[in-house]
Parts: structure tokens; sequence; C-alpha cells
């Protein structure tokens, strides 16, 4: 009897246990309707459904409180390009130019530049009164000091592209470029901060904590991978009427906190810990978008996209095989890509680069771009001669990669391919990644802001040691390329044909392109949303009742 | 006792020396490029050279370790991240209180509550408290801790808005935001604990000084609290002391979960970064403060055993006999 007792004791005790952890998991609100994710328009506005939501409310403090999902493990303005596109490098740092919401350079602190020898050579000239935080003035010399300086350290590769900077006058600058491919030279200004020299070497750290700003905001507070606060400087330079309308401040008190764990970045909008997040993960979105009533959800195409390489080194099987490539590209289901990745927040790609990018076709749009089609994909497997040998793909070790990795081993399967996957972790994936000995196809995701730009990192065959990206030695692309890459070249019919051997030969093949996804409280009182040049709502551009 | 406590500090110079060769060693032989990873997809091979030779990665392996060692252990510099240039000394600084906090808490928690579980477990034995006990150390030991969090954050932040759901705080205010993950993270530990004290108790329980001590009418909260749970307390401290290194060590997943900034996660960024400097750096840091970790469980050896007391003072008397004759 006592032993019957206790042991039903202990089992009452670890149902009662097991029951009241797994409550813990339930208590969402009820499915009410679908998520209207999923159209292309580069920043829509999604609601749906309806709910209570009781989180605290927000808008008390007067700081628009940001969650993100990338660390910010220093302020230094030398860096590499990890943190580059985030939200708050324009609001740390001013630069020379900034890319607007249509992807065109619009003048910051350069007041104009102009090039007489077709890009290579370029005279620039800054506003006269720019001034830091600190009151020091802002010269021509700072500019070229910033621009020096970091040749020397070498993080950014675009420095690395200039050949000498000179000063020749108090605000006016020459650069002498490298080369002179559309897009080098832009990327330079968007790079190149404007910086007291003074202030820099007065730094302890090197602005690596704290720094002395020349943009509208200042640094209120920073824990380096936590929290970043700004807020409105009075004495700021500029008048805001000559600002381009991305990065003008309109918010006075803002604060980006790091958070990297999607359902944490869920809940932290929910509790009210921030009135707004960017780059939610897909799977915790549609708590948001069914309750309309209390979040605004916001769509922005991404600007990277996720493309697949074949490789062009000659031991691989796919290498000289365009007809197995092309049975490749139409057998992966795009959409079923992003439905079964993104729960819907994607789009599907008519080039290897995002619509996004400065020079995009829109009539690119319309075309066959391997839409996927079993049938011609068997066809062309049979056709390609098809031994049954393995094809290799490598991918990174995320999450999102290894899934897509293992749908397109299940697509390729159904037509008869054999798959290897070959995931390894990022630092290995980018070691190998310009061999193309090492795979058949490459999954990648590149960014950049014109197509030249994708174009040279990726199938110029005299940028690397072993030819293009994936090994490749393309003299005929090489040509097409070429081309293009001076301003006089960059038309229309050059970048058409690019796109056009790219497509047909099909060695390298544009999947899917993510949504950036942007959730903002309704009680932080978005009036009018401004965007950035990737599409999502600029924070501190935009007009928030509350702050 | 203090000659022993001097020597246990010597002993550290080599054990940190070791890890520091171990660990440079390690990293060099990783897999991964980190010129590659710094300059992103777009740098082209000579940028990719020029960088390799600025970070020194084209000499010999003893070359480099020889800078290294030196840089460390003679100016006592650690060098600057690759990735962002900042200097790693003070990014430990910064750090390192905060992974301190969430490991004493983690570890006073799953002491405070795994002690008394395990000496009601054994002095109830096979008895029902008994057995409950060992159900929870068991359950404790079986949830995973990312798991826990999430639904601790979802009780206690998100439905009854007791608790920070993340992030970190300054001052007496900060205490707070260490709650949830200290408790998310000491399950694992407070299961140990409980079984530990369990096992030694019942070790003890035993003996004939307990039944002596029983027999002489001592009460019994007496002969559990100062005869039997004294003499437990050898194994006890010894699993506390690894606990602390595997928080230490291991205390990345809940930094993550709850956005803080502390040394888990900034050394597994630097190691999928192949951020060198950082890894070192951080390592030799954790390698020091888990050698004084275990100094000071040795010492608390010492103060609850006088036999072990008495071996530490009798190397010197040895010594001294050695001496004489």
């Amino acid at each position: 009897m006592k032993k019957s007792f206790k042991k039903f004791c202990s089992l009452a005790l670890a149902v009662v246990m097991t029951a009241s952890t797994l409550a813990g998991c339930g208590g969402s609100k009820p499915e009410t309707s679908e998520s209207s994710a999923g159209s292309s328009a580069a920043a829509e506005s999604t609601t749906a459904g309806s709910g209570d939501t009781k989180a605290a409310a927000t808008g008390s403090d007067g700081v628009l409180d940001i969650g993100y999902n990338q660390m910010v493990e220093s302020l230094t303005p030398f860096r590499g390009n990890t943190l580059r596109n985030a939200p708050f490098m324009t609001q740390l740092y001013e630069s020379l130019a900034v890319v607007n919401e249509i992807r065109e350079m619009e003048p910051l602190v350069a007041k104009s530049w102009k090039t007489d020898d077709n890009g290579f050579t370029y005279n620039i000239e800054i506003w006269d009164r720019v001034s830091d935080s600190a009151g020091n003035k802002i010269d021509a010399s700072d500019i070229v000091w910033f621009m020096q300086e970091s040749m020397k350290r070498a993080l950014k590769p675009v420095f690395a592209k200039v050949e000498s900077v000179e000063q020749t006058g108090d605000y006016t600058l020459t650069v002498k470029m490298k080369s002179n491919i559309v897009g080098t030279f832009e990327s330079l200004l968007r790079d190149t901060y404007a910086i007291s020299k003074k202030s820099f070497e007065a730094s302890p750290d090197e602005f690596g904590a704290s720094l002395v700003s020349s943009s509208p905001y200042m640094v209120t507070e920073y824990t380096a991978n936590s929290i970043l606060s700004l807020e409105k400087r009075s004495d700021y330079w500029q008048d805001e009427a000559n600002m381009p309308k991305c990065v003008r401040p309109s918010v006075k008190k803002l604060s980006y906190h790091c958070i990297k764990e999607s359902s944490q970045m869920a809940i932290a909008l929910e509790t009210g810990i921030v009135d707004m997040v960017i780059s939610l993960d897909p799977s915790s979105v549609k708590q948001f978008a069914d309750n309309k009533d209390d979040y605004t959800v916001e769509l922005a195409d991404g600007s990277q996209g996720w493309q697949m390489f074949f490789s062009g080194a000659d031991s691989s099987i796919v290498a000289n095989n365009v007809k197995l490539r092309q049975a490749i590209c139409y057998s992966i289901d795009e959409n079923g890509l992003i439905t079964g990745l993104l729960q819907g927040y994607g789009t599907p790609m008519y080039d290897v680069c995002p619509p996004m990018f400065n020079g995009f076709n829109q009539k690119w749009m319309e075309e066959d771009y391997y839409n996927f089609n079993l049938d011609k994909a068997k066809q062309l497997i049979k056709e390609s001669g098809y031994n049954g040998e393995p094809i290799s793909i490598l991918t990174t070790s995320n999450t999102l990669s290894q899934r897509m990795a293992q749908m397109l081993q299940s697509y390729m399967m159904a037509i008869g391919i054999k798959v290897e996957l070959k995931i390894v972790d990022m630092a290995l994936y980018t070691a190998t990644r310009l061999d193309g000995t090492q795979y058949d196809i490459v999954l990648n995701t590149i960014g950049g802001t014109f197509l030249s730009d994708h174009w040279s990192i990726r199938y110029d065959p005299a940028a690397y040691k072993t030819g293009d990206a994936t090994s490749r030695h393309d003299n005929t692309l090489a040509e097409l390329l070429y081309k293009t890459w001076t301003p006089s070249g960059y038309t229309e019919e050059n970048i058409d044909a690019v796109h056009k051997y790219i497509k047909d030969t099909a060695i390298a093949y544009g999947m899917f392109n993510p949504q950036t996804i942007v959730v903002i409280r309704k009680d932080a009182g978005l009036e009018k949303e401004v965007l950035e040049y990737q599409g999502y709502i600029a924070p501190a551009s935009s007009t928030f009742t509350n702050y | 006792m203090l000659k022993y406590v001097l020597k246990r500090l010597i002993w550290m110079i080599p054990i940190v020396l070791g890890v520091a060769i171990l660990v440079f060693i390690m990293m060099t032989f990783c897999p991964g490029r980190p010129e590659e990873i710094i300059l992103g997809p777009s740098a082209t091979e000579t940028e990719l050279a020029a960088k390799r030779l600025e970070l020194g990665l084209d000499d010999p392996i003893v070359l480099r370790l020889g800078r290294y060692m030196s840089d460390v252990f003679i100016h006592f510099d650690l060098g600057k991240s690759w990735l962002t240039n900042v200097d790693i000394i003070s990014s430990i600084k910064e750090r390192l209180p905060r992974t301190l906090m969430l490991t004493v808490a983690t570890l006073l928690i799953s002491v405070g509550i795994g002690i008394p579980l395990g000496v009601i477990a054994a002095i109830k034995q096979n008895k029902w408290q008994d057995s409950v006990c060992m159900v929870l150390a068991l359950v404790g030991v079986a949830i995973p801790n990312f798991w826990l969090a999430l639904l601790l954050v979802l009780q206690f932040s998100v439905k009854l808005n007791w608790l920070p759901a993340l992030g970190i705080g300054t001052g007496l205010a900060g205490i707070k935001f260490y709650i949830l993950p200290a408790i998310s993270g000491s399950t694992g530990g407070l299961a140990s604990c409980a079984r530990q004290t369990r096992s030694a108790m019942l070790d003890v329980i035993r003996a004939d000084y307990i039944t002596t001590a029983r027999s002489k009418g001592v009460p019994e909260r007496d002969v559990i609290m100062k005869h039997a749970l004294k003499n437990s307390l050898i194994p006890i401290i010894t699993v506390m002391g690894t606990m602390f290194g595997h928080f230490l060590g291991g205390a990345m997943i809940i930094e993550t979960i709850f956005a803080i900034p502390g040394m888990g996660t900034y050394i597994i960024e630097a190691v999928n970064s192949r951020d060198y400097p950082i890894v070192q750096g951080g390592s030799i840091f954790l390698a020091i403060t888990f050698s004084f970790c275990m100094l000071i469980v040795d010492l608390l050896y010492a103060m609850v055993d006088p036999r072990i007391k008495a071996q530490y003072a009798s190397g010197r008397k040895k010594r001294k006999v050695k001496a004489n004759a």
C-alpha cells in the first residue's frame, strides 16, 4: 500500500510538472487569417486578424526603441563590411554621400564630385561648414586622412581600389582610382566618413566605445552587443533641408537593442521593450500580421537574394554541361523554397541580382527565368547525358542554408540527380567557396548596389588565382562584362547582353529574394515613413507621434 | 597554508601557459581563412595576400607563437580584435563581470536548492519525499535550458510582466535582469548537486559516529546539519567547482537568448569569424578564472575538513623533519 502510494505520488508529481511546463507552450492567439505576405511590393503594409495585446505602453520615455538582430561589437569607424548596411550606421558617422531609396547617390558631406577621365580621377568638393559634436571643424585634410588611414588598415576592400588621394584645397580633394568599374567610386563615397582627425586621435579607444559625432545624432549610451542610444544634436552643422530624406533626422531620441534570438525579438516587441523591430524572423511574423489593431507589418524586398553558382572547374561534372545546369535550374520550385524556408516572405528572382540593384531592367521580370518545369527539366537531363554521378552542394551550417540545401537536394532527386550536401561552418565555407574543385554547386547571397558590383565579384576570370569565383575562365563573358564596367559602357544594351549570357549558359541562377520584415507597434504612432536604400523604413528619419 | 596558496598560484603559471599554447595551436590549424572573413567576398587575391601579410599569418607558426607569448606574458597585451580593432583586454573587462555575475547567480540557485533537496532525499531515503526530490532532479537534468528559458520568459515577462525578458541593467536594478537567465541555466547543476548530496549523505548517514551522536541524544536536526552534512560536503564542493567551470564556459546559449553581452557570446562569435586574438585572449582569461576557482575549492576543502588542512600544513613539517635528519 505504502509502496504504491509512493509510486502514485511520484507519478502524479511528474505529470503535474510536465503539464505545467508544457502549458507555457500554448496560449497563442487563435489563428484567424493568413498573413498577406509574399507580394513583391517594395514596401507594403500587411496586417490581418485581431486580438488583444497587453503589452506595456510605449512612448512614455520619449525614446524610440528598435530591435535589431545584429551585434554592435564596436563603434569604430574603421571596420570591415560587417554592419555596413545596419540602420544605425548613418546615425553614427556621416559619409560623403548616401544611397537613397531609389538606389541613387545623393551628396551629404560632399557638395559635389566630377570626373574628367571616364571614372579614373575624381575631384570632390565638401561643404565648408562641417563640424563634429566636439566643435572641431572638418575639412578636406580630415577626409584625406580618413581615406589614407582606411587604405592602410585595409579593412574595407573598396579602399584597396584607391590609387591615391590628395588634398587640393581647404575643402577640395582629388581621388585617383585603380579601376573605373561602375559603382566603385560610389562605394568609396559611401564608405568615407567625415571624422575629425583631432577628435579621433584624442579618443582613448579609437571611437570603440564612445565617439565624437559628425552626424545629426550623438551617442548617449553604448554597451557593446547590447544597446546603442542616440540623441539628436542641437548643434548639427547642416541645414536639414539640404540633406537627403533618408538620413534627415526626425526622431529626437532612439535606442537600438541587439537581440539575436528570434523569439526573444518577438517577445520584446510584444512586451513593449521595443517599439519596432527590423529583420524579424519569418517564423515570428504571423502573430503580428494577425493583429492589425496593434501592429503594422512592413515588408521590403531584400537587397541580396540567394543564388546558386555552378562550379567552373574542369573537374566538376556541371562545368561543361549547359543542359545539366539548365535541367537543375528548371527542377527548382522557387515558390516552394519561399514557402518552405521563409513562410512566404520572399519573392522569386529574375536574374542573379534582385530588382533593387542599380542597372536591373524591369523587362527581365516578364521573361521566363527557369520557371519551375519538371517535364522540361527531365527532358534536359536526358539530353545532358547525366550518368548518375553525385553532384555536391556547398553551403554554410546556418539553419536557412541547411534547409535550403536539403530542399534543393529533394528537387534535384526528383529528376534523377544524386546530390551530396557539404554543410560547413562559415569560416570553412569562406575558405572553400572560391575553389570550384571543392563543389559542383555553391549557395551564396551577394550584396551590392550596382549590377557591376556583383559581376566583378563573381564572374571576372582575372579576379582570383583560379579564375572567377567558381574557378571558371569564360573569356566571352569577360568581354561582355568589361564593356559594362566603364561609366560610358554601363548601357542598357550592354547590361542586357551580360544578363542574357549568364541566363542562357546557366552558370548561375537567382533562386529567391527574402523580404526584410519590419514590425511596428501601433502605439509608437508612425505618421510618415521614410524609406532607406534597402527599401525598409528608416527609423530615425520617419515621423512618429510619440517621438 | 599561505605557502600552499603560493604554491598553487605558481602552479597556475604553467597551466595558463599551456592553455595559451594549446589554444594558439588549435586556432592555427582550424580551417578557414581569417583574411577572407575580414575583407569579405569582394576582396581580390592581392588584397587577401596583403591582409595575410599584415596579420603575420604567413610567418612560421613558431615565430607567431613566440611573438604572441611575448606580447601576452611579457607585455601583458592581448592585442586587438582583427575585425573591429578594439582592445581585447578592455572588451574582456567589460564582459567578464556579466558572465561572472550570471555564473555566480546560477551556482547559488543550483546549490541553494540542490543541497536541501539532496539532504531531504537522503534522510527520507526510499520514502515518497525521496522519490519527489529525485524526480525533480531528473526533470532538471532532462529539460534543455534554452527551452526552459523561453517558457520562463513567456510566463514571467510576457504574461505576468514581473521580470525583464532580456538585456542588462546597471547597479542594484540590474540584478533583476539576471534572475531568469540564472534560473534557466541552473536546472542541470541543481539536479547534479541534489544527486551528489544525496549520495554523499547516504554514505555518511550510516557511519558509526552518526549512530553514536544519535545514541547520545543529539537532536536529529543537529545530527544532520552539524555531523552528517558537514562530512558530506567534500564531494559536493568538488561538484560545485566543476559546475562553476561548466557555467562559466557554457553561458553562451543563455547569453544569446537573454541578449547578455558576456564572455560566452564574445568567444563564440570570435571562433566563428576566426578572430584569433579574441579566442586566445578570452580562453586565457577563462583559464585564469577557472584556476582561481579551483584554488578556492581546495581552500574550502581545508575549511571543511581539518584533516585536509593538516595535510596542507604537513608538507612544511615533513620538510622540517627531513632538514633536521
